[in-house]
């Protein structure tokens, strides 16, 4: 994970500690703002799920068994409410169905790894979001937090081997988007 | 050059106020929500917290009565054994006891009593009778 190193005061945020929810809140805010808000792309929505994931997190925070999973689970919370978000404006389910594809044979980078000019970013963001949302998701997670294969199952709901399949596509179009354009 | 995480937080840095206020929101919540509800988890574990330090100094002072507790045992009993000429035989002991359960019996029940026969007075004091036959 990208930012693995952090101290998080989980044990005291279990007791109720607000001074270590805050910290906790701190450090996840935007990135948990910035995931759910490429995914439902409505800020306002975003903030409101942002904040009932926050309070979902306080309140639950004893059936998160293992305190280095804590990142995962808060943002698995987030992924969940922008479902319930997707289902109750009534979309098309299609929207999240399985994208069909094949299992892929590569090695998924490191996300630090992949850096990107100025002139390419906002057609890296143009590509992010043309991407459906089950591979949009897989990729925001990867970049945003640096989860492994894993960790994304366990966010999105997703089988390990989906993950990797939607992962290298995504990393795909978007390898071709940067070799095209330099 | 930036990464994909810089580009994509970057996009949403106009947020960081609201989601300052959303946070300062939800850490009220959690405060006035662990002082309204003394009864939870949350004030049962703080009373815990308050009593660390008297639970560690009465096991401090447990802790000692133990190792003194251990060390007087010992020295009692080598007491005992230099104080005594020779240590009590095991035997003495139980004909004591034995005597002593005799003495019991003896006084629980008392064996019959046998009159003694009277003694005649066939002998009489020789110096009483030769003043009587004096006075005669």
């Amino acid at each position: 994970m990208a930012n693995a190193p952090d101290y998080l005061p989980i044990q005291q945020a279990r007791t109720g500690s607000p001074a270590a929810w805050d910290a906790i809140f701190s450090r996840y805010q935007l990135p948990l703002y910035a995931y759910v808000c490429e995914l439902v792309r409505d800020p306002e929505a975003s903030l409101d799920i942002v904040q009932e994931t926050f309070i979902n997190a306080a309140r639950h925070i004893g059936a998160l068994r293992e305190d280095a999973k804590f990142s995962s689970w808060l943002f698995g919370i987030a992924h969940q409410k922008c479902i319930q978000r997707w289902r109750s404006l009534a979309r098309d389910e299609t929207l999240l169905a399985e994208v069909a594809v094949a299992p892929p044979s590569g090695v998924i980078d490191d996300p630090a790894g992949l850096l990107i000019r100025k002139e390419q970013e906002a057609e890296f963001m143009n590509l992010l979001n043309s991407l459906p949302p089950p591979q949009r998701s897989v990729l925001l997670l990867h970049f945003i937090e640096g989860f492994s294969i894993e960790e994304i199952a366990a966010i999105t709901g997703a089988q390990p081997g989906t993950v990797k399949s939607r992962m290298h596509y995504a990393k795909k179009a978007l390898r071709i988007l940067i070799e095209t354009k330099s | 050059m930036k990464t994909p995480r810089d580009i994509i937080l970057g996009r949403h840095e106009e947020a960081v106020p609201a989601l300052d206020a959303i946070r300062e929101r939800a850490v009220a919540g959690i405060a006035a929500r662990r002082k309204s509800d003394p009864g939870s988890l949350y004030g049962f574990v703080e009373f815990l917290l308050s009593l660390r330090w008297h639970a560690v100094a009465m096991s401090v002072v447990w802790l000692l009565a133990a190792l003194l507790g251990a060390e007087e045992s010992p020295r009692a009993v080598r007491g005992t054994a230099t104080a005594g000429a020779a240590p009590a035989l095991p035997m003495a002991g139980i004909l004591a006891l034995r005597e002593y359960s005799e003495e019991l019996d003896e006084a629980n029940n008392p064996p019959p009593r046998h009159e003694p026969p009277p003694v005649p007075h066939a002998c009489a004091d020789p110096r009483r009778e030769r003043e009587r036959s004096a006075i005669a």
